[in-house]
Parts: C-alpha cells; structure tokens; sequence
C-alpha cells in the first residue's frame, strides 16, 4: 500500500476514534452532570419529604392552618420535584408513584382533618378522630419519610452506576485511542521511519563513493520507488564509474591527474605499477618529489603550458624510473575544469614511445647503412663502367691487333683462340653495359612523357635488324598507343622483348612475334606473344631475376640480365610486366603502362 | 707536325692509341702524361715541361691518379692560355653525369672508348679528319 494511502487511513482512522472519544467524553461529562443534578433533585426531594414530615408532626401536635398552608406549598413545590424525578429516573417510577400516593394520602388526611374541625358535632367524637388522624399522620408522614429514603438509596446507587458506566466507557475509549496509537506508530515506524533510515545510510555511502552498497528497501511503496530510484542511479554511477576505470586502469599508458600546483591527484594502475607505489601514497606529491629537479621542472612547464593554453597540448617527455632507464614518452596533456568551469589542475595521458624511439633509431641507423651501401653501389656501378672495361678494352684491342698485324704469323689454332678471346670480351662488355644499365635503372630517375609506342616499336626492330634478318622472324604489330614512358626505355624494352623472342626461338622454326595492345582502365596492356619453346610455369617468375638463365651458354648468348631490365623498366613506370605461356607452343610477355 | 697531349695512365691505351695513330699515317707528335698532376705541369709548361710545345689537342682520361680528369679540366679553364686548348675526353663510362659534367666544364668532345679496336680506328681516322683538316684551331694551323 502506498504510503499516501497509508497516511490517509492512519489519519482516518485517528479523526474517528478521536471524535468519538470526544464524544464519549462529552457524553460522559453529561452523564455526570445528569448524576449530580439527580442527586440534588433528590436531596431536594428528601429535604422537601422531611419539611412535610415535619410539618405534618407539628400539625399533629399543635393542628393550625397556618401548618396546611405552608404544607401546601411544600407538596407542589415536591409534586413538581417527583415529576422531574420520574422523568429522570425511570428506574425509581413506582417508588416515585407510591410516594406521591402517600403524599396524596396525607394530604387527604389533612383534608379531613380540617372537615372535621369544621364539622365537630361531638367534642369527644371529633377528639377521637382527631387522635385517630393525627396518629395516621405520623405514621404516614414517617412511611412517607421511610420511602423517600428508599427512593434516595435506590436513586443514589442507580446514579452512581450510571456514572460508573460512562466513565468506564471513557476510559475503554482512551484505552482504545492509545492503543490506534500505538499501533499506527508501529505500523508508521516499520513503513516509515526504518526504511527511511536505511535510505539515509545509503545516500551517505554513496556520498563517501560506496556505489556498490544497495539500499535493502524493497516495499512496494514511495521509499520502496525511491530506493529502487537510487538504486539504479547508484548501479548506473557504478556502471560509469567502472566503465571508466576500466578504461583508465587496464591501459597501458600512464595517466595521472594534478591540482594547480602540481600536486598528484590521482594516477592510474600502469603509473602505480611504473612507480611501485599506489595512489593514497602519491596523492599531494609532485613531480619534484619522485624525478631530477631537470626532469620535473620539464614535466611542470609542459602542465602550466596545457592549464594556461587551456587546450590540449602533446608533447614527447622524458622520465627515469626505478629501473634507472630514461624513458621515452608521447604525452597528451590538458587542463580540467569544475562543473562551474573553474580551473582545477592539468592531466595528462603518456604513451612509453622508448621502444619507437629506439626502432626509429635503429632504423635510421639502418637507412644510413642503406645510403651507405647504395652509395658503395654507385661507386661500384661507376668503377664498374671504367675500371672493369679498360683491361676489357686491352685485351679486345690487343687481341683484334694480333688478327690484324700478325694472321700472317699465326696458325688457324692461334687465330681460333684469339676468337673465343674476342668473342669473350664481346659477351663480357654486354653484360658489364646491361649492368650499369640495370643499377642506372635502379638509382635514377625516369622522366615520363607521351611516348608513341610505335617510334620505340621501330627504334627497336631497327636495332635487331641483323638478327631479324638472320633468323628469318616474322614480326606482326598493330598500331601501338601512346603512353606515360621515356622513349629510349620503351625502345630498350621493345629490343629486350622482341630480341628475347628471337632468342629463344624453336630450333628450326622461323620465330613468328605478334605486337598487340588493349585498354583497360587507364592503362594500356601490351602483349608481346611468340611461338618459341614456352616456359614452364614454374619459371614464370624466376625468368625476370637478374642472372637467371634457363638455357646453357651453348644454347644462346643471352646475358641473363634482358629481362630483369625489362621487369626495372616497367616498374619504374609504374607499370607490371609478366609472363603467361604454354610450353611448346610459346610465351606471351605482358606490358601494363599508364596511358598518356 | 701536329702536337697532341694524351692524359692516360693505362699503358694498354697509350699502346692502342700509338699503335692508331701510327696505323693512320699522321704526322702527329702524341705526348703522354700518366696523371693529372703533371698533365697541369705540362700544360703550364712548369718544371721539366719548361720547354714543351702547347699542345693542338689534349686526349684527356677522366679517370686518373693523383688527380682526375675532371679536376684537371677545371684547372685548365682557370687560365686564358690553357682554356683555348681543345680538350677531348676520352672515358669508359657513359654515364650521363660524367657527359653533361665534361662538356659542362669545357671539354670541347666526349669520345667513349671502344672496346672494339677497329671501330675505334675508325673514330679516331675521323676525330683527326675533323680538327685538323677542317677545323682551326688555336695551336696548330689548318690544312683544308
């Protein structure tokens, strides 16, 4: 039952029986009256009888009229007493009745006695019957007396029983207030008063942060709504609170929080644990009470700059620990204000970057040592191109001298060896010329323009005329677009592909290469298909490395370098260069390049 | 007579191109000089060249000991009496660099040798052809 309901009935209830103490009491304090008026009605009554007791004992004694006069106004004045009495006392009716017929009787012996005197014929007669009446009238005056006591007694008890009655009504009514009372109470305290007790005690924990605490209030009333109220409020602050302290404390950055003056609010678990203390102990600390004087002054400069810029500020810190080591931070540091937007302090979230830092210096020490090695390239690309080709040059020289000057004074096996000398130094300048060609493609940079594949196309086959011509190769090539390239690259690439074909050629069977080109997205896709050997797709890669050959020296004089300038080429044009093929039946080289 | 200077450390070439200019009949005087140190001496006319001839032509290696062709080339442009002298390059590396850096600092030709001898007879019957039947030049005189 809500306890507005509760209220409402209590206070019903109170009204009703309250009123209808009042009642009993009013009517008690009537009742009383009543008693006491009777009372005096009677000792009225009884005064009055014993007047005209008296009154008729003098008249017997000494009979006058003036004695029947004054006992006339007595007897109205107790005839007018009895009728209020009968009124009042029903229960004393008959006794009432009966003396006012001994009342009445007496009077009629007064009324007699008076005819008598008037009407005395006999002396003697009439002192006979005036002894007769006058001893009647005692004894009627005496039954008269005898009665009204009766009717006292009677009256009296009847009256005291009365007023017994009422009062003990009273008092069973006051009985019955306090015990409502005391019920109610009980009832209000039970309702009210302990669970508003223990709502007191849970607001005060929650005051003091004890947001797990429950109120065990559960009545289906208003304290029972505002329990469930605060409840939920305190299970939701809970949730928030260690929602947030989830977060704050199984990070592994540090976070910390400090007043004005640089004093450690609070920290979070990866701070305690760096610190190996907890945040009671911390709490009022400052940076200069846990680092150098030189590292603090820092961490406290970069604070004031976030409270005094009022924004967030990120900055990389430095800071010695326990363990002695300096550690590397990226810190992202704010100010913190009150709900009134008052300035309460700074906090900060740090993130160890100690472990970057020492990659980023790994890595730039590694980069230097790549400078240092591409540079050492370039030398040797440099040393490559002079001092590797002149002994080249001399023995080529020398070698086409001897042919020249002395093939009268050489036999064929001399002139045969100086052959394979010339043809070595031949192959050897090739590969030296790929070579530098190769780490020029790889160190330099390209500079693309619109480049008509056609001219590189005819660049190319202009080169390979002696081996076009040689071999018989018949070369079909449709019109080729026009792409983002450089055209001595595009021309190299054509002569590469193209005299790679011609190489690789079936034995005995004029090599047929097709030129085609499609658009596809943006770039063009050129595919340079042959009938020679194929490759088995195994090799589809390895083929583009630099120095891999599939074939033998005696096979073909390839230098195994072609292709990987080939693969360089394209790449630094950003395009892709593979192969598909069927072997036996032949390769298909495929070109993606820009469209211009 | 014509009066060449040959900057070249590598006997084998000094060989071949005496070996060329005697093949091609010149009446040409080809002087050596293995570094660039005394190539500089020889040009200045300094020390045991106080009586060399100013040469027609210089035959300049880029790389050299003690100090390279390029080194050499800048040294000569800082003086009016060496920087008329025409000045060929002669090298191995075809890097562009080297040719834009060559000319770049003077040199009036940039010839790379080749490995095959008759072709490079061939340039050379053509390189003399060149400067000394018909171009003029500041050392020697003319004859076309």
């Amino acid at each position: 039952m809500l306890i507005r309901h509760q209220l409402f009935v209590k206070i019903v209830a109170t009204a009703i029986v309250t009123l209808l103490s009042v009642y009993v009491a009013i009517s008690t304090l009537l009742a009383q009256q009543r008693s006491v008026d009777n009372e005096t009605l009677l000792v009225n009554a009884l005064r009055t009888v014993a007047q005209l007791s008296s009154l008729a004992h003098e008249f017997a004694l000494h009979p006058a009229e003036r004695i029947t006069e004054q006992w006339r106004l007595q007897q109205q004045q107790l005839s007018r007493l009895l009728k209020r009495l009968q009124q009042s006392l029903p229960e004393e009716h008959l006794a009432i009745v009966n003396l006012a017929q001994r009342v009445e009787h007496v009077d009629s012996i007064f009324s007699r006695w008076q005819a008598s005197a008037q009407y005395a014929f006999n002396k003697s007669e009439n002192q006979t019957l005036m002894l007769l009446l006058q001893d009647d009238l005692v004894v009627e005056s005496q039954a008269m007396i005898q009665l009204s006591f009766d009717i006292h007694k009677n009256s009296i008890d009847i009256i005291r029983h009365h007023s017994n009655t009422s009062t003990f009504q009273m008092l069973g009514m006051l009985a019955t207030l306090v015990l409502i009372i005391i019920v109610l109470s009980v009832s209000s305290w039970h309702s009210m008063i302990v669970p508003l007790g223990l709502i007191l005690a849970g607001t005060k924990q929650l005051q003091i942060g004890n947001l797990a605490h429950l109120i065990p209030v559960h009545s289906e009333d208003e304290l029972g709504e505002i329990s469930h109220a605060l409840n939920a409020m305190s299970k939701q602050l809970h949730y928030n609170q260690h929602l947030l302290e989830s977060i704050v404390d199984n990070t592994s950055a540090i976070i910390y929080v400090k007043d004005k003056n640089g004093g450690y609010i609070t920290i979070n678990h990866a701070y305690e644990a760096l610190l190996n203390t907890n945040r009671k102990t911390i709490a009022g600390k400052t940076d200069h009470d846990l680092f150098t004087k030189q590292i603090a002054d820092v961490l406290r400069a970069n604070d004031l700059q976030a409270m005094q810029t009022g924004k967030a500020i990120a900055i990389e810190e430095t800071a010695q620990h326990a363990d002695g080591v300096l550690h590397h931070y990226i810190s992202i540091k704010f100010p913190i204000y009150d709900v009134k937007s008052r300035l309460l302090g700074s906090a900060g979230i740090s993130t160890d970057i100690s472990e970057r830092i020492h990659i980023e210096q790994q890595l730039a020490s590694k980069t230097a040592e790549l400078l240092q090695s591409n540079e050492a390239l370039q030398r040797f690309a440099y040393v490559a191109s002079h001092d590797l080709q002149e002994p080249l040059r001399a023995i080529y020289g020398f070698a086409e001298l001897l042919q020249r000057k002395y093939h009268d004074k050489l036999d064929a096996q001399a002139m045969h060896y100086i052959d394979y000398i010339t043809s070595g130094a031949t192959r050897l300048q090739a590969m030296i010329q790929a070579l530098l060609h190769y780490s020029r493609l790889e160190t330099q940079h390209i500079e693309s323009v619109a480049v008509d594949l056609n001219q590189a196309y005819g660049w190319a086959v202009d080169n390979l005329q002696r081996q076009i011509r040689d071999t018989h190769a018949c070369i079909g090539c449709v019109q080729l677009p026009v792409v983002k390239a450089s055209l001595q690259e595009m021309g190299q690439l054509f002569q590469n592909l193209i005299g790679n074909a011609i190489k690789y050629a079936k034995p005995n069977l004029a090599p047929k290469i097709d030129i085609s080109s499609e658009y596809h997205q943006g770039d063009w896709h050129i595919k340079v298909s042959d009938n020679g050997e194929g490759i088995a797709e195994e090799y589809w890669d390895q083929i583009f490395e630099i120095f891999k050959r599939l074939h033998g020296h005696s096979h073909s004089e390839g230098n195994g370098i072609g292709l990987a300038i080939c693969k360089k080429i394209v790449e630094k044009h950003g395009g892709k260069l593979w192969l598909s093929s069927i072997p036996g039946e032949g390769s298909t080289f495929h070109v993606l390049l820009h469209a211009a | 007579m014509h009066q060449i200077l040959m900057v070249e450390d590598n006997p084998a070439d000094i060989e071949l191109m005496q070996q060329t200019v005697r093949e091609l009949g010149r009446p040409i005087n080809l002087h050596i000089c293995n570094d660039g140190v005394t190539a500089v001496d020889f040009l200045n006319r300094r020390g045991q060249y106080n009586t060399v001839p100013v040469p027609d032509l210089v035959f300049l290696d880029l790389n050299l000991p003690r100090r390279g062709g390029i080194e050499v080339l800048l040294m000569l442009m800082q003086r009016p009496e060496t920087r008329m002298i025409p000045v060929i390059v002669f090298s191995m590396s075809n890097r562009k660099d080297d040719i834009t850096q060559a000319y770049s600092l003077g040199a009036r030709c940039y010839i790379h040798k080749s490995v095959n001898y008759s072709h490079f007879l061939t340039t050379m019957e053509q390189l003399f052809r060149f400067w000394f039947d018909y171009a003029v030049i500041p050392g020697g005189s003319a004859a076309g």
